[in-house]
């Protein structure tokens, strides 16, 4: 039997404090005397990140910014310690790199930390064995494959949406999380922030405040991505970019001038899994999914096995819900959630508090801090892996209904459309050699 | 008749509605792709035929697409149409294929028959974990583990002892994929020895916690024993794979094994265990837990007291309450939100049961649990503590009524306020009875006021008083007339906070008689705080509505009367939020006060500057005025800045017909850009142009909402208009776009920009050549996403005012000027 030393000082904590419990103070096995600067926790017990994409969304999500969630990013955290920075376009990782170890500098001294490294080669990142979590802000046909290879590299996982572009990588991502045991946290943070609007409309809809749940108007649609067309006029590859690591597992072209994080994208591959996430939870459908697909006035739509019908549009002059949000219909009111604002029809049924004896779901004020605090003490986060691949394949179901334009059967246990070879064969896209999932 | 064939299948996927499919012989158009397929037609041509076979391709098809197996440029669009046929066939050619191909080429067949599960291909596949490329020799064991089955798995197992790096790796992963496969398949005792094997003989520890997790996963009712044993021991993967798998072993005996360990371990994995054991959900849990919310560490106590409002019950609400009562921060937060939440043994009652002959520090917590638990049955016993308890628990109580109140419990409310003994007591009460009214109007929409009528009508001194404030937040006739009578009433002390409460109201029904007090009350002070009022009513409550006349004419009737300088600031500093020409009008005389200078010039030129484009004229005028009187560099500079920008706008188009929206299925908009729909074709019949209305932006009428008028996303639009010029010269065209810009002046392209970007006014500026007479200008414009807009204006090459041109949006009667040579 091989023999491994008792856990490290390092590992143990790191996966057995909580946040709040740092947040209160040190944790008692902590001398007071190993305490940073600034009251922060000594680099040794900080969650080690390394950050693969620092666009728009990965760059929010590191240094904060005006459209993120995380008021100064993982970067200002003091229970977090950046030490890797990987992407495609080397101005990007250059300059990300800077801004955090200028950070650090000011934030704990010079030489009191460890030095932020750049890569422009994820694998490179995933072989670090001192970085405990990677947060995966890449283009979407990306996602679900780098997330399977950081579980298989050990790591803990915050991935963007849309967290699969296929159902089958989506089915394959959760299996690798799963098989490795690792914490994986979608980046469908209505569930955790925009002062808990989401989460009180999914227990008020739960709790029957508004009947029996009948149909749910998502606002979006189904999305999916596309085979592009392969060959023509290459335009020089600009200097600064690794078009190959750019393209991964999607098919091989040359390089055309669009590095978009969305190029390959169809309908509302981008925003859509906020909506099906929340309309996921409010459904009481976590662990399952549509089993009739159908399209109505050109946007797609589906029902669960428990009846609700779920639209792919906005509720008829119903504005609350645009942004990220739902509109459900129920036999006794109505509610319509988004990040801007909880509403109900009568306005009674939002006003009135829960009550202990309603439906309680999933509370955390923090999806980044979940996350972190899920690393911490190994519990499930709040869009943990199953979540996230059934958000996503009600998303990518939408995506191939869309697209076929006829009604289609689905079951949500075996995974596959009903006697349905044509719409079963869009269910997945050969990835690229080498990559797999 | 290429271009048609790919443009028909480069996109499959995107192609509408086919016949359900799967037929058994090809379909015309199988045959067709599969002609393309063994043609010498070119890559692009094929790889759209691949595409169109991933989903229509029957077995008739799967040899073409085998042949371009080995083909480096076309393999991968062959196994996009092969790796999701059903037929075994398709398998079969890739397993044949192998061997065939080299390097990542092979690696990617590899690939294939991993997601397929070909297990016909197993034998190939176990020789080649062995190649010299590392590459496939990891997609290999991939595909082996994807695979599963005893063959994959000895082949598998025997690589692990003589592989290393990444192939060693995808090999040990492989052997944890089989031995997932054989846990699923109900096989466990085959898999626990897989696993076992691996947590043995692995190094790395995420294999190690992995290899634990599947042995946990084996072992049945083993499992709590194994669990409990790398929860108490020191090894690091074990445990972390046991702690993770706590909340998912099944069964009140596992619950009960976990909760009597949670004890004997340390802090760290208490925290962890404590976690587990919450998600579990089994009630039995909680009175293990109890004793921890007393422990020394504080992680541990958090982590304990958020469990215990999930799997606790109305016994431990005395523990949480003390914890409440004595902690602070977190924990104080955790503790009161868990007696919120708890559900079990009837809480509400015990609450109340104990709530006598607590302390009074507990008694307040008690207090605040049933506030918040929205439980009003507590009302009766929350009252009595409002009247009888100690200060803090009195307090409690009286917020925890402000939760619990309807409009039928105001007067209860009232009688706290009337009733006070003390100071204290009175603005305790006043408080809360201010946010019950609050809390009352927000849940209901209205609230009783008669009670605080009453009050105010036969309450003491002090009483009115009190009262008088919660008066400002509630909006009802008979408010009002208690207003009258508290202004006009004997006692100065009521008459100075009755006018100090009218002063803070929101009812605009007020606003004459707040104006009435800014303009004839003889106390300066109370003309101050009553020109502040209607500053605040007119123009900035957001659930006040006036009209533009209701805004302007207190502020003007104030003006009328005499006013000190900083008064007249005040109805400046409203005067600028009112973006009207009357407003504009009342501030301009103020530009000549030297005291108030400054002020003026700001007011004067923030209306100015968002008055809409019709009203420019008396906007600019201001804005000179405002430039003639002052010497201040700021002010100056604003006002400079927003006359520029008046003047900038005047000379935009906006006479112009649009046609659209155009698209065509798979093509996103960088792609339109290039394809000519009919407004660019020549002498192309059947374009329905239509006017463009002027912008919705009324300071920008001049930027033509497309997206207003069409909508969508993926497509292109297109506008025109005529130009009319006396004589040839050249001019510069400005112009921005949302997104991307095609321009034809005189049926000749003059600039192209194929882009992605939100509108920003003479982004792009061409230099051009007008003709003599009428020049057609025509613009197509793309649309990405969100924002699809356009503007445009000729000026002089320099960038100067260009004058003297003509703009006509239909085709002017006239013979449009010639081209010129």
């Amino acid at each position: 039997m091989h023999s491994t030393s008792s856990v490290t000082r390092r590992q143990f904590l790191r996966q057995t404090t909580t946040v709040l419990g740092a947040a209160l103070g040190a944790p008692t096995l902590i001398p007071a005397s190993a305490l940073g600067r600034n009251g922060a926790m000594p680099p040794s017990e900080r969650i080690t990140m390394g950050f693969i994409g620092v666009g728009g969304q990965g760059g929010g999500h590191l240094l904060g910014g005006a459209w993120t969630y995380v008021a100064g990013g993982y970067a200002g955290r003091k229970d977090v310690q950046v030490l890797a920075i990987c992407d495609v376009w080397r101005d990007r990782r250059e300059n990300a790199c800077k801004k955090v170890n200028e950070h650090y500098a000011e934030a704990y001294g010079k030489g009191n930390y460890k030095s932020c490294e750049t890569y422009t080669d994820f694998r490179q990142l995933l072989e670090r064995s001192d970085i405990d979590a990677v947060l995966i802000a890449t283009p979407a046909h990306w996602h679900a494959t780098m997330a399977a290879m950081a579980a298989a590299a050990g790591k803990d996982i915050y991935c963007e949406k849309p967290t699969a572009v296929t159902v089958r990588e989506s089915q394959a991502m959760l299996a690798a999380v799963r098989r490795y045991g690792r914490v994986y946290q979608a980046g469908t943070q209505q569930r955790s922030e925009y002062d808990g609007k989401f989460r009180r409309a999914c227990e008020f809809v739960r709790s029957g405040r508004i009947g029996k749940l009948q149909a749910i108007y998502g606002y979006r649609d189904g999305g999916g991505v596309f085979w592009p067309k392969r060959f023509g006029t290459a335009k020089p590859i600009p200097d600064g970019l690794d078009w190959d690591l750019y393209l991964g597992p999607a098919p091989w072209l040359p390089y055309d001038g669009n590095v978009s994080a969305h190029r390959f994208d169809i309908g509302e591959l981008n925003w859509g899994q906020h909506h099906y996430d929340i309309i996921q939870w409010a459904a009481a459908a976590d662990d399952t999914g549509p089993v009739e697909l159908f399209m109505e006035n050109d946007r797609s739509c589906y029902k669960y096995a428990s009846g609700v019908t779920v639209y792919g549009k906005a509720y008829p002059g119903e504005k609350v819900g645009e942004i990220g949000g739902a509109c459900f219909v129920g036999s006794a009111g109505r509610i319509a959630v988004d990040r801007e604002a909880l509403v109900s029809y009568p306005p009674d049924i939002v006003r009135e508090p829960l009550r202990p004896d309603e439906v309680h779901l999933y509370r955390t004020t923090s999806h980044a801090g979940n996350f972190l605090e899920c690393i911490r003490t190994r519990k499930q986060p709040i869009c943990d892996a199953n979540v996230a691949h059934r958000a996503a394949s009600a998303l990518l179901l939408g995506g191939v209904v869309k697209q076929l334009k006829r009604p289609l059967k689905y079951d949500p246990q075996a995974e596959q459309f009903i006697k349905d070879d044509e719409a079963n064969r869009m269910l997945s896209i050969a990835k690229r050699p080498p990559w797999c999932i | 008749m290429k271009r048609l064939l790919y443009l028909t299948v480069a996109l499959g996927l995107l192609l509408p509605g086919r016949a359900f499919s799967a037929p058994a012989a090809g379909t015309n158009e199988e045959l067709q792709l599969i002609g393309v397929l063994q043609s010498n037609q070119s890559p692009l041509e094929k790889d759209a035929a691949c595409a169109q076979l991933k989903r229509i391709g029957t077995d008739q098809s799967i040899p073409a697409l085998a042949a371009l197996l080995a083909d480096e440029q076309l393999s991968h669009s062959a196994r996009y149409a092969l790796e999701s046929m059903p037929s075994a066939k398709a398998g079969q050619a890739l397993t044949d294929a192998l061997g065939k191909a080299s390097g990542l080429t092979e690696a990617g067949i590899i690939n294939s028959l991993g997601f397929r599960r070909e297990t016909r291909a197993v034998s190939s596949l176990a020789k080649l974990l062995t190649d010299h490329d590392p590459q496939v020799a990891a997609a290999a064991a991939t595909a082996l583990g994807q695979i599963g089955g005893s063959k994959a798995l000895k082949a598998l197992q025997a690589a692990t002892a003589n592989s290393a790096g990444p192939v060693h790796d995808a090999v040990v992963d492989g052997c944890l994929r089989c031995a997932n496969h054989l846990r699923a398949a109900g096989s466990r005792s085959k898999a626990l020895a897989v696993f076992q094997q691996l947590y043995d003989t692995e190094k790395k520890d995420l294999v190690r916690i992995a290899a634990f997790r599947g042995m946990i996963q084996c072992s049945g009712g083993g499992a709590v024993r194994l669990m409990t044993g790398a929860i108490m021991g020191k090894d690091g993967a074990s445990q972390t794979a046991a702690l993770q798998l706590v909340r998912e072993v099944p069964g009140t005996k596992a619950t009960e094994t976990f909760a009597a360990m949670v004890r004997k371990v340390d802090p760290p994995v208490q925290v962890a265990l404590i976690e587990g054991l919450t998600q579990r959900g089994d009630l039995s849990a909680a009175p293990a837990l109890v004793p921890l919310v007393t422990s020394s560490a504080p992680e541990v106590r958090l982590a304990a007291i958020n469990a215990l409002g999930i799997l606790g019950d109305a016994t431990t609400i005395p523990l949480l309450a003390v914890a409440a009562a004595s902690s602070s921060g977190e924990e104080q937060k955790a503790a009161r939100l868990a007696l919120l939440e708890l559900r079990r043994g009837n809480p509400t009652e015990t609450l109340l049961r104990l709530l006598p002959a607590a302390k009074p520090e507990v008694q307040a917590e008690f207090a605040r649990a049933l506030g918040g638990r929205s439980d009003k049955a507590a009302v009766p016993k929350l009252v009595e503590l409002a009247r009888e308890g100690s200060g803090s628990a009195s307090k409690a109580a009286l917020q925890a009524l402000v939760l619990l109140v309807d409009d039928s419990q105001v007067g209860l409310m009232v009688r706290f306020v009337v009733e006070a003994k003390t100071d204290t007591a009175r603005a305790d009460a006043a408080e809360a009875l201010n946010s019950a009214c609050h809390q009352i109007q927000t849940r209901r929409g209205k609230v009783n006021t008669q009670p605080v009528v009453d009050g105010l009508a036969t309450g003491a001194t002090e009483a009115r008083i009190a009262l008088l404030p919660i008066c400002s937040g509630l909006i009802d006739p008979s408010i009002r007339t208690a207003f009258s009578a508290a202004i006009a009433a004997q006692d100065p002390q009521v008459r100075a906070a009755a006018i100090r409460a009218l002063c803070d109201t929101c009812d605009p029904a007020l606003l004459a008689d707040v104006v009435k007090i800014a303009c004839g009350a003889p106390e300066e002070n109370f003309r101050t705080l009553a020109i502040r009022a209607c500053v605040r009513l007119t123009t900035q409550e957001e659930t006040i509505k006036l009209s533009v006349k209701e805004q302007i004419e207190p502020l003007k009737m104030i003006l009328s009367t005499t006013l000190s300088a900083d008064q007249k600031r005040v109805v400046l500093a409203g005067l600028a939020e009112i973006p009207d020409v009357q407003s504009l009008q009342l501030a301009e005389p103020m530009l000549v006060e030297a005291a108030i200078q400054l002020e003026a010039a700001k007011t004067v030129t923030k209306i100015a500057s968002v008055l809409p484009y019709a009203q420019a004229q008396p906007a600019a005028a201001a804005l000179k005025k405002v430039l003639a009187a002052t010497t201040d560099a700021d002010a100056r500079k604003a006002a400079e800045t927003a006359l520029k920008e008046i003047e900038s706008g005047t000379d935009y188009i906006t006479a112009w017909q649009i046609a659209g929206p155009y698209m065509q299925s798979g093509k996103e908009y960088n792609e339109l850009f290039d394809i000519a729909f009919p407004p660019e074709v020549a002498n192309a019949q059947g374009v329905k142009w239509q006017a463009m209305p002027l912008g919705p932006d009324a300071k920008r009428p001049w930027v033509m909402d497309l997206l207003k008028t069409f909508g969508g996303e993926q497509r292109v639009a297109y506008a025109r208009t005529w130009v009319h010029c006396d004589q040839p010269q050249p001019a510069r065209l400005e112009l921005g776009t949302d997104d991307g810009v095609k321009v034809w002046l005189n049926r000749k392209v003059v600039h192209a920009n194929n882009t992605f970007r939100g509108l920003q006014p003479g982004s792009d500026k061409v230099n051009v050549t007008l003709n003599a007479g009428w020049n057609p200008l025509l613009l197509k414009v793309t649309q990405l996403n969100q924002g699809w807009a356009f503007c445009a204006r000729f000026r002089k090459p320099d960038g100067s005012y260009l004058d003297g041109l003509e703009f006509a949006a239909q085709r002017p009667e006239r013979a449009p000027a010639s081209t010129g040579k």
